[in-house]
This record gives structure tokens, sequence and C-alpha cells, in this order.
């Protein structure tokens, strides 16, 4: 399994690379109201409106650093009260900024791992892996929004922004 | 290679020490590093270093670019599509899909089988260090054309710079069947390059003709002005087991 890794106030996380499409510089987005701190806003890739999660706020009470290196991360996924609807539930993209989002590793070469949590209140962080020296957790990004905010954003299989 | 580039990236201010310029591979070379990594883009130095690049802002008019590009819709890859690769036998154009082809080479002089050469079968060419069977498809689909014939040069080239290639190539084609796999060569008098086709672009052979090259073509499609026949592998390498077999 390939993991894109990145980093939020210096802790290394990663993200299995099989979700990303397309790893961005960090564009503007437009704010939203009503919305928790971590949604940053939403912003138009390739024509489509992506909700931006901002993962420096998510994970940690941080601010991430304006540099190239902070970056998109575009990743697709299958929410799972679309999923319930139907068996073909379309799946919705989210773009994801962390910092430092330079490099890819493989899950293979772990030495050691602790198991996922699960901590009701935060069902996003899954495993812990021991990779080339570094302790890097691993991101459940189908848990990243709270459900009924997942629900809010994405309505309805018929409403969700992507054919 | 990247094993021991780390996720965190130290933030330093302190100048980056090139290296790979002083006793790397663009210096003199003395660097005891290199035995193991052979080049020093193999080497975690020069990755940490290169890592540095992404550890500034942004320069400007630089996001302002990446948002009017995010701005264009996306462009639906076309996964119905077809990569064929076109060539040219004599006045015709065809293709054979490129998932059938192996290699385009030159002309080579062609080693004749006594008794077993036809108009289809031509004979042995050196592939590779392999004897590789050689074909006329200009041959088998009843061409009136001939496949073009490697001629030694005469003397030797002065300047190549200047010398018009000659457009015919050979094109090395492959099947891996229930017997086994089969590979074959044959001539043909140029390559126009590989080009995808939409299945919507394709048109039906029209039934009124007949000949052996209709009966071998799938499709057509347009090119450059041209019609292109899309060629049946699995009946080409059928026609040939014929041949071989009989």
């Amino acid at each position: 399994m390939q993991l894109l890794t990145f980093t939020v106030a210096g802790q290394p996380y990663a993200i299995e690379s099989r979700a990303v499409i397309e790893v961005l510089p960090l564009v503007q987005a437009r704010p939203l109201s009503c919305m928790p701190d971590y949604v940053r806003g939403i912003f138009t890739y390739r024509g489509h409106l992506v909700p931006m999660i901002d993962l420096g706020r998510r994970l940690a009470d941080h601010t991430l650093a304006e540099r190239l290196s902070t970056r998109i991360m575009v990743v697709e996924l299958r929410p799972l009260h679309l999923a319930l609807q139907s068996d073909r539930a379309p799946t919705v993209r989210l773009g994801l900024i962390a910092e430092n989002v330079i490099s890819i590793c493989s899950a293979e070469d772990a030495d050691t791992s602790f198991p996922a949590m699960q901590l009701p209140d935060a069902l996003f962080l899954g495993k812990i892996l021991r990779i080339n020296g570094q302790t890097v957790q691993l991101l459940i990004i189908e848990h990243l929004l709270a459900p009924a905010l997942l629900a809010g954003l994405f309505p309805a299989a018929a409403e969700v922004p992507l054919s | 290679m990247n094993d021991s580039l780390p996720i965190v990236l130290e933030n330093t201010d302190a100048p980056i020490d090139a290296c790979w310029r002083r006793i790397g591979v663009s210096g003199d070379r003395s660097c005891p590093e290199l035995v193991p990594y052979i080049h020093c883009r193999n080497c975690p130095v020069l990755a940490r270093a290169a890592s540095t690049f992404f550890d500034r802002n942004a320069p400007e008019g630089y996001l302002e670019s990446w948002r009017a590009i995010l701005e264009e819709p996306e462009i639906p890859t076309d996964s119905d599509a077809l990569s064929v690769l076109i060539f040219r036998l004599g006045r015709e154009w065809m293709s054979l899909p490129t998932a059938t082809l192996v290699e385009i080479t030159t002309l080579r002089r062609l080693h004749r089988v006594p008794h077993r050469t036809s108009t289809i079968l031509e004979g042995l060419v050196n592939i590779r260090g392999q004897l590789q069977l050689c074909f006329s498809l200009h041959g088998l689909l009843e061409l009136e054309s001939k496949p073009p014939v490697y001629q030694a040069p005469q003397q030797p080239v002065v300047d190549a710079d200047f010398q018009a290639l000659p457009s015919a190539r050979l094109l090395v084609v492959d099947r891996s069947g229930q017997h086994g796999a089969e590979r074959w060569v044959f001539a043909v008098d140029e390559v126009a390059g590989v080009q995808r086709v939409a299945r919507s672009a394709m048109r039906a052979v029209p039934s009124t003709v007949s000949h052996a090259g209709a009966r071998s073509t799938l499709n057509l499609f347009d090119f450059q002005e041209q019609t292109v026949g899309i060629l049946d592998p699995a009946r080409i390498f059928e026609g040939l087991r014929d041949l071989i077999s009989s």
C-alpha cells in the first residue's frame, strides 16, 4: 500500500495514495459560513466546486505555513450515508490541505505498527506505522468529517456536484 | 531510493552545500557515496537538498495561474478508445492495435529460406540477435504493391545529418495465445505514429468490399484526411499460422 505523507504541526501523517487524484498548490478558497473552523471553504477544481478541509485545524490547533510544500491533496471518497442508499454510490471529492506534501512511502516498509484507535470523536485516526525511523499516523479520509457534516455537504446522490 | 528522505523537513536557513557539484557527478566524482549510489540522483543528500526547494513561499503569480488552470473543466478521459499504430503499405494506410506491437526497427538484410519463401513468407531476419520469421503484409492482404527491400549502403554515409532517412521500417508484432508466444516481423513503407481512436470515430468496413485486406480489417477511421483501416490481429495471426502449417 502506497502512502502519501505530509505533516501537521511537525508530526508525520499519511493517507492512502489510492484515494488521491491530484496534489495541487494551495489556491484560494471561498470561505463558507456556518462551518466548523476546519472547513476552510470551497474551491474550483477542474470546473467543479470542492470543499477544502484544513488538516491543521482538524488534527491540532495549528495554522498551516504558507509554503510551496503546503498543498492540496484532492481525494475521492465514498461517503457512508450515500453508500447505504444504493450499491453504486457516487464518490465525492475533498481537498485536504497539510504541510510538507512532498513524498510518498510504502506501508510495507513499516517495521512495526500500533492498531487504529477507536475514539468516538476521532474515528479518522488510523493505524500508526514506524517507517524509516519516523512514526506516521494514517488518516481514514471517510471519517475526517463528522457524519452529519458530510451528509450536509453532500446531501443526496442526485445532488452531488459530480456526474 | 528515497527511503532516507525525511517526511519532516528540518527548517534550516543554512546554505545548501552543493556537494554534487564539488565531489559528485558534476564535480570530480571523488565522493565515496558514489560507489553505492552510482549517481547523485539516487543519493539522499541530493534528495534532501531538492526537498528544500518546496520550503519557501510561492512565487508571485504562481497561485493565480493555478487558479486559472483549475477553472478549466475536466476533460473526460475517453476510456473507450483504442490505441493503434498507423503505417503505410504502398498506397494504403493501415493500423494495428499497439498492444500487439513489440518494436519498430530499421530495414535489414533478409535471409531467404530455400523452398519456403513465397509471396507471403519472406524469410528470416535478425532482430536483437534472434532470427524471426519475416512475412509480407502486402502479400497477406493481397495488395498490388511490394514490401520495401533492404539495400545495403553503396558507400559510407559521410554526412549523416543531411541524409534523408528512408521511411521504410520493420515492425515486430507478438501474440501470446494458446500455442505460446508467436512473434512475426513485417516491412512497412512508412510509420505515421500512434493514435488513440475513439470507438465513436470508427466506421464499419463497407460490405461491398471483399478482398483479403477488407476481410482482415475491423474498422475504418479518418486520420489526417486519410482513411485508415484497423487490422484485426487475430485474423492476421491466423493467416500466418495457416501459412507455416501448410
